[in-house]
């Protein structure tokens, strides 16, 4: 079988990688590495209200077939619960691409849940797994029958409507909410590979 | 079906810990993730070897002093409490008056030296063996490898679990010790520094870094 495309990001190091794209969506958000043991990336919204929110994607090359990908992340979100933070696979930059299959955890959700659209509609699946502050692993396949969300290795979510179809990039985004404060998402592993 | 290098690292349902895998091997130094810290001299190049399996190397000025450090601008996200890092390095001369690092150490300035933390497996030409060093932030100390210092490519491991520090040459022959472990979270370094005035080189062809 040809190799299909693979990628990996440990987060590690002096910088973000240029490959990667801040997009700011509402005020100003940063990407930096994070100076602290098991840190990876830290994603931060600013300090201010009105929800500052920013994705990180790979501005809009889109590799990965929605049908058959795989996503594979390590993260956890900061202290400050008043936050809103998704990871996955996305059509564009946008807080809502119109294809997407997310992992949404904060405060836009009341349990870990996958969210995915497809071109027009977008709902989401909870899971039975309470939100946190503690670092976890997910996972997000994409098949030719289902989208699954998995979490620390075990299947928390099988959906079957509204999956995406159009190619997909890695997607990272994060939403002040609630509070005017700097809020945190912390991302140590990310790969994604068509299977 | 395409399996995940996620699963090939870690066990079912582990959180991984931070890791890194650089391989050395493109057009240029990813400068992204590596950082130049020069103490002393001007002159010096860190470049991709246009040789096989020639990785990146350091070439020192051949003018006085001399120390560069490449490394990860002092973001430190492994633990003195358990981390571990490979390094595949080899120096073109065994002689002369250089040394030259590889391991993890805390902040940039003067490399692994005392007052630094870190630990280190390191070359030095006045030594018969590669060595196991580590340094506290006040004091440091070395233990023999028991492998002679060479010319040639050799697979080094460092670790350190606070108090122990260990060093392993080829896959085999660990030393450990327990004087002077670094006590504060670390970032991956390697240094080649010259003490006088001959362009000395050290060569990396691969760093992996990861917490324990």
């Amino acid at each position: 079988m040809a190799y299909k495309q693979h990628f990996i990001e440990w987060f590690s190091g002096k910088q973000i990688p240029s490959y990667w794209t801040l997009t700011q969506i509402v005020a100003t958000c940063t990407a930096t590495i994070s100076d602290e043991v098991d840190g990876g990336m830290l994603f931060q919204t600013d300090s201010g209200s009105g929800s500052p929110s920013a994705s990180l994607t790979f501005n809009n090359k889109r590799q990965y077939v929605a049908n058959g990908f795989k996503f594979i992340s390590v993260c956890k979100k900061g202290s400050d619960n008043n936050v809103g933070i998704k990871g996955g696979m996305g059509s564009s930059t946008s807080v809502n691409p119109d294809h997407h299959a997310f992992m949404v955890e904060g405060t836009l959700a009341s349990y870990k849940t996958l969210a995915t659209k497809d071109g027009s509609t977008g709902t989401e699946t909870a899971s039975s797994i309470a939100l946190s502050q503690d670092a976890f692993a997910y996972d997000i396949e994409g098949t030719t029958s289902n989208v699954t969300l998995g979490i620390n290795g075990s299947i928390a979510v099988t959906k079957t409507t509204n999956r995406p179809s159009d190619p997909l990039q890695p997607y990272l985004y994060i939403q002040s909410r609630s509070t005017a404060a700097v809020k945190n998402y912390n991302v140590r592993y990310l790969e994604c590979y068509n299977t | 079906m395409t399996n995940s290098i996620y699963d090939q690292l870690n066990a079912s349902g582990t959180v991984a810990k931070q890791r890194v895998v650089e391989t050395f091997s493109g057009d240029a130094l990813d400068t992204d993730r590596w950082s130049l810290d020069v103490d002393d001299g001007s002159g010096n190049v860190v470049a991709m070897t246009d040789e096989v399996d020639g990785g990146v190397r350091i070439t020192t000025s051949g003018s006085g002093y001399d120390r560069v450090v490449v490394a990860f601008n002092n973001k430190r996200q492994y633990a003195h409490t358990g981390a571990e890092l490979i390094g595949v390095r080899k120096v073109t001369s065994s002689t002369g008056n250089h040394v030259n690092h590889i391991g993890f150490v805390d902040t940039l300035g003067n490399g692994f030296v005392s007052g630094r933390h870190f630990v280190s497996a390191e070359f030095h030409s006045g030594v018969t063996n590669y060595s196991l060093q580590s340094g506290d932030g006040s004091a440091i100390s070395r233990i023999s490898s028991g492998v002679a210092r060479d010319t040639n490519w050799h697979v080094f491991k460092v670790r350190t679990t606070n108090p122990t520090t260990g060093l392993s040459v080829d896959g085999a022959l660990e030393v450990t010790k327990t004087s002077n472990p670094p006590a504060t979270n670390m970032q991956p370094a390697f240094e080649e520094l010259a003490n006088d005035g001959v362009a000395y080189q050290g060569q990396v062809r691969y760093v992996e870094a990861y917490n324990t």
